[in-house]
C-alpha cells in the first residue's frame, strides 16, 4: 500500500484547495453558518471536470478512480464546500455504467459527465431506513413507476432522479423476477417534490411519483449481474465519498480548535496549556488520523478488488463509514467543548461543520447499518 | 416541587428561579431603598433579573473581569462589556459585577455588585443567536452608566460573596430540573423505539438499544437522588463545596449523551430543521442536542466543575497559577 498521493491525486488536492481559496473562503463559510446561500460552486465544478470524475473518458469524464474522488472530497470537506451533487453524480454514474446497456450509457453518461444534467439517487422511503429490502416503490408490468421517497439530495437541481423500485411483475405480466430491483430514471417534472429542511442546510426532498410511464431506456437493471449487487456497490461508493468528506470536515474542526487553544488565554496562560484540553485535542487528532487511514485503506482495497463487489471492499468501506460516522461526529462535539462559548454562536462556523459531519455520517448507511453489516461479516453466529 | 412540575410541563421557568434567589439577596444585602423599590415588584412578578458576570476576556477566569465602577460623589459610574448574559434582553434589571478597587492586591477583593436597570442611559443590550437558532444569551455594552449608591448590593468591594452565591445558585437551580425533563424525554424515546423498526425488527427489541435505555434510566435516577440531596443540604443551610459542581457536570453530560442517543435512534429524521413538517418528537431531540452543546460550557465548563470537585471536594492540590514553573 502506497501512503503517498499519486500525481493525479496531488494535483486534485491542490486544485481543490485553490478552488476553495478563490471561490469558497471564510466569507462563504460564515454565510453558510448563519443560514445564507453562498455562491453556487457547480459551474466551477463542471469547468474543473469534477462532475464527471469517475465517468469513463469515452463518455467525456475524467476516468479517475475512487482514490482521486476521495482526495477531492476530503479537501472539499475541509473547506466545507457543499459537494452533495458531486457525490450524487458519482453514485448515479456508477449505476448507469453498471446497470445500463450500451444505448443507456450513451444516452445518460455524457451529460452527467459534463455536469449539464445532474442526477441523484432516491432510495430511502418513509420509514427512514437505508435499505434495499421491503421497498414499497414499484414498477408495474406496464412500465409505470409509483412510490414515495424521502431525503433525496438536491432533487430540485437535478435533471433526472434515479429511483429504486421493485418490479412488481414482469413486462408480460408474469410474476416478479428473482432479481426484482429496478432503477428508474425519472424526470422531476413527473414527480412531486417537497423540501425536507435539514440542520446542515443540505438540500433534501420528499419525492412522490404516481404511475409515471417509462420508456425502456429509462429502466436500468434486470440484465446480467444482479441489480441488488450493483446498487449496493454504488451506495457503498456514496458512503465512502461522504466518509472522505467527513474526514476533511473533522480536520477543519481540529485546526480551528487547536488555533483557538494556542491563542485564547485565561488565568495567565493559553488554554492549550491545560492538560485536560491537551488530552481532548490529542483524542481528536487520533480520531481524524484513524478515520483518514480507514478511508484510504478502503479505497486501496476497492481498487484491488475491482471485480469482487462484496467481500473485502464492502467490509473496508463499512469500517471506514462506521468509524467516520461515529468518530468524526465525536470530534465535532469535543471541538465545541474546547471552543467554549464562542463556538456556540451561530456566527462561528463550528456548528456548521458539526451539522455537515452529522449529515455525512448518515448518508448511504449510518454507523448502525455499517456495524450490523460488519458484525455479520466477522463470522459471528 | 413547583419548579419541577413547571419544568416537566416544558414551561420556561428560569426567571422564576432567579427571582427567588435575588429576593433573598436583596433581603440580606440590599439597602432599604432597594428593598422598598424592588421587592414588591419582584413579589408581583413584574420584574426579572439577569446576571452580568462573564466578559470577553473573563470566561473561565471570571476574576479577570474589567468592567469598572468609579465612585463619583453619591453615585457610581460604570463602564464595561459583558457577554453570554442569559436572558438579559428579556429581563428588567442586571446584577452586574464590576471592579471598584483596581488596586486590590487579591483579585477577588475589589469587586462589587450593582443592580442596574436595562433602561439606564448607556446600557446597550444586543442579542446573540446560538447554534440552536434561538436567542438566549446577550452582549451588553455599558457606557458611562450612572448607578446610585442605594443600588449597590452588599458592601463596596464585597461583590465576590455575591458572585459565589450567584454561581453556586446557578449550578443547582440552573440544572435541578434536568432529571425530570430527561426522564420525560427518555419516555418519549421509549415510545419511539416501540413504534419504529429497522431491518424488520422494532428498535425496542434490539439488545444494545435496550441496555442503553436501561443505563440512561439508571443514571437519570442517580441524578435525581443527587439533586434532591443537594437541595436538602441547601435548604438546611449546609455548605456545598463541590455538590453543585458535581451535579451540574453529570447532568449536563448525561443530557448530551441522551440527545446523541436520541439522534441515533431517529436516524435520517434526526437532523431536520426546527419546524420541519417531517420532524419527529416535536423536534425535542434536535433542540436538546444543539442546546446541550452549550450547557457544558455555560455556568462554568465541565473542566472547571471537575477541578472544583477534585480540589474542594476531594482536597486535591490545585495546579500552579499561570504555570510559571513551566519551561518555555
Amino acid at each position: 500500500m502506497d501512503f503517498e498521493l499519486s500525481e493525479s491525486q496531488a494535483l486534485l488536492e491542490a486544485s481543490a484547495d485553490a478552488f476553495a481559496a478563490d471561490h469558497f473562503g471564510e466569507a462563504a463559510l460564515l454565510t453558510l453558518a448563519v443560514g445564507g446561500e453562498p455562491p453556487d460552486p457547480w459551474p466551477q465544478f463542471r469547468a474543473l471536470g469534477w462532475s464527471g470524475l469517475r465517468i469513463a473518458e469515452t463518455y467525456g469524464g475524467s476516468g479517475a478512480g475512487m482514490g482521486d474522488a476521495v482526495v477531492l472530497l476530503e479537501r472539499l470537506g475541509y473547506s466545507a464546500v457543499p459537494s452533495t451533487l458531486v457525490v450524487s453524480g458519482l453514485v448515479a454514474a456508477e449505476l448507469v455504467a453498471t446497470l445500463g446497456d450500451t444505448s443507456q450509457r450513451e444516452r445518460w453518461l455524457p451529460a452527467l459527465a459534463a455536469g449539464s444534467a445532474p442526477m441523484t439517487l432516491a432510495w430511502v422511503e418513509a420509514g427512514g431506513e437505508q435499505s434495499l429490502e421491503a421497498l414499497e416503490a414499484v414498477l408495474d408490468g406496464a412500465g409505470r413507476a409509483s412510490g414515495e421517497k424521502r431525503f433525496v439530495p438536491d432533487a430540485d437541481r437535478c435533471t433526472q432522479i434515479l429511483a429504486v423500485t421493485r418490479a412488481a411483475a414482469g413486462p408480460r405480466g408474469e410474476s416478479p423476477p428473482e432479481d426484482d430491483l429496478r432503477v428508474v430514471v425519472l424526470d422531476p417534472a413527473d414527480c412531486e417534490l417537497e423540501p425536507m429542511e435539514t440542520l446542515s442546510g443540505e438540500r433534501r426532498f420528499a419525492v412522490a411519483f404516481d404511475e409515471v410511464p417509462l420508456a425502456p431506456d429509462r429502466i436500468l437493471g434486470g440484465g446480467e449481474g444482479g441489480t441488488r449487487t450493483a446498487l449496493s456497490r454504488a451506495i457503498d461508493l456514496g458512503a465512502l465519498a461522504r466518509a472522505a468528506e467527513s474526514v476533511g470536515l473533522a480536520q477543519r474542526v481540529l485546526d480551528i480548535v487547536v488555533q483557538h487553544l494556542k491563542v485564547r488565554e485565561q488565568s495567565g496562560q493559553p488554554l492549550g496549556a491545560f492538560q485536560a484540553l491537551q488530552h481532548a485535542a490529542a483524542d481528536m487528532l487520533r480520531n481524524v488520523e484513524a478515520a483518514r487511514g480507514l478511508v484510504r485503506g478502503a479505497v486501496w482495497v476497492a481498487d484491488q478488488e475491482r471485480d469482487r463487489l462484496a467481500g473485502e471492499a464492502g467490509r473496508a468501506i463499512a469500517m471506514a463509514k462506521a468509524y467516520c460516522a461515529e468518530k468524526c461526529l465525536e470530534t465535532a462535539r469535543r471541538g465545541h467543548q474546547l471552543m467554549g462559548a464562542i463556538g456556540y454562536c451561530e456566527e462561528h462556523p463550528l456548528h456548521l461543520l458539526h451539522k455537515r459531519i452529522q449529515a455525512a455520517a448518515l448518508d448511504f448507511g449510518d454507523a448502525r447499518d455499517q456495524l450490523d453489516r460488519l458484525a455479520d461479516d466477522l463470522g459471528l453466529g | 416541587m413547583l419548579l419541577e412540575e413547571l419544568a416537566l410541563a416544558g414551561m420556561p421557568f428560569g426567571p422564576l428561579v432567579s427571582s427567588d434567589q435575588v429576593a433573598d439577596a436583596f433581603i440580606d444585602h440590599g439597602s432599604d431603598r432597594l428593598k422598598r423599590e424592588l421587592l414588591p415588584r419582584v413579589a408581583r412578578g413584574e420584574i426579572i433579573f439577569w446576571q452580568g458576570f462573564s466578559e470577553p476576556e473573563a470566561g473561565s477566569d471570571l476574576l479577570a473581569l474589567k468592567t469598572r465602577a468609579e465612585r463619583r460623589g453619591d453615585r457610581y459610574v460604570v463602564n464595561g462589556h459583558k457577554i453570554w448574559s442569559s436572558h438579559a434582553g428579556i429581563a428588567h434589571y442586571g446584577l452586574i459585577l464590576a471592579r471598584t478597587d483596581p488596586a486590590a492586591v487579591r483579585r477577588h477583593h475589589g469587586i462589587s455588585m450593582f443592580v442596574i436597570p436595562n433602561t439606564a442611559p448607556g446600557m446597550d443590550i444586543r442579542p446573540i443567536r446560538s447554534m440552536a437558532g434561538d436567542v438566549y444569551h446577550f452582549e451588553v455594552f455599558i457606557d458611562e452608566v450612572e448607578v446610585e449608591r442605594d443600588y449597590l448590593l452588599g458592601g463596596e468591594n464585597e461583590g465576590f460573596i455575591q458572585m459565589l452565591k450567584g454561581l453556586d445558585s446557578d449550578r443547582f437551580w440552573g440544572r435541578f430540573y434536568k432529571p425530570p425533563t430527561l426522564k420525560r424525554l427518555l419516555g418519549d424515546l421509549v415510545d419511539f423505539a416501540n413504534h419504529h423498526s429497522r431491518g424488520g425488527r422494532p428498535l425496542a427489541r434490539d439488545a444494545e438499544i435496550r441496555r442503553a435505555f436501561a443505563r440512561f434510566a439508571t443514571e437519570i435516577e442517580a441524578l435525581r437522588q443527587m439533586f434532591w440531596r443537594t437541595g436538602w443540604m441547601l435548604r438546611e443551610g449546609h455548605s456545598t463545596p463541590y455538590e453543585t459542581a458535581l451535579g451540574k457536570v453529570y447532568a449536563d453530560e448525561t443530557g448530551q449523551r441522551l440527545a446523541a442517543f436520541g439522534m441515533e435512534l431517529l436516524g435520517l429524521y434526526g437532523p431536520l430543521a426546527a419546524g420541519s413538517r417531517w420532524e419527529r418528537l416535536e423536534g425535542k431531540i434536535r433542540h436538546l442536542y444543539l442546546t446541550s452543546m452549550g450547557q457544558t460550557i455555560a455556568g462554568g465548563t465541565s473542566e472547571v466543575q471537575r477541578t472544583t470537585v477534585a480540589t474542594r471536594g476531594l482536597g486535591l492540590p490545585r495546579a500552579g497559577r499561570g504555570a510559571r514553573t513551566r519551561l518555555r
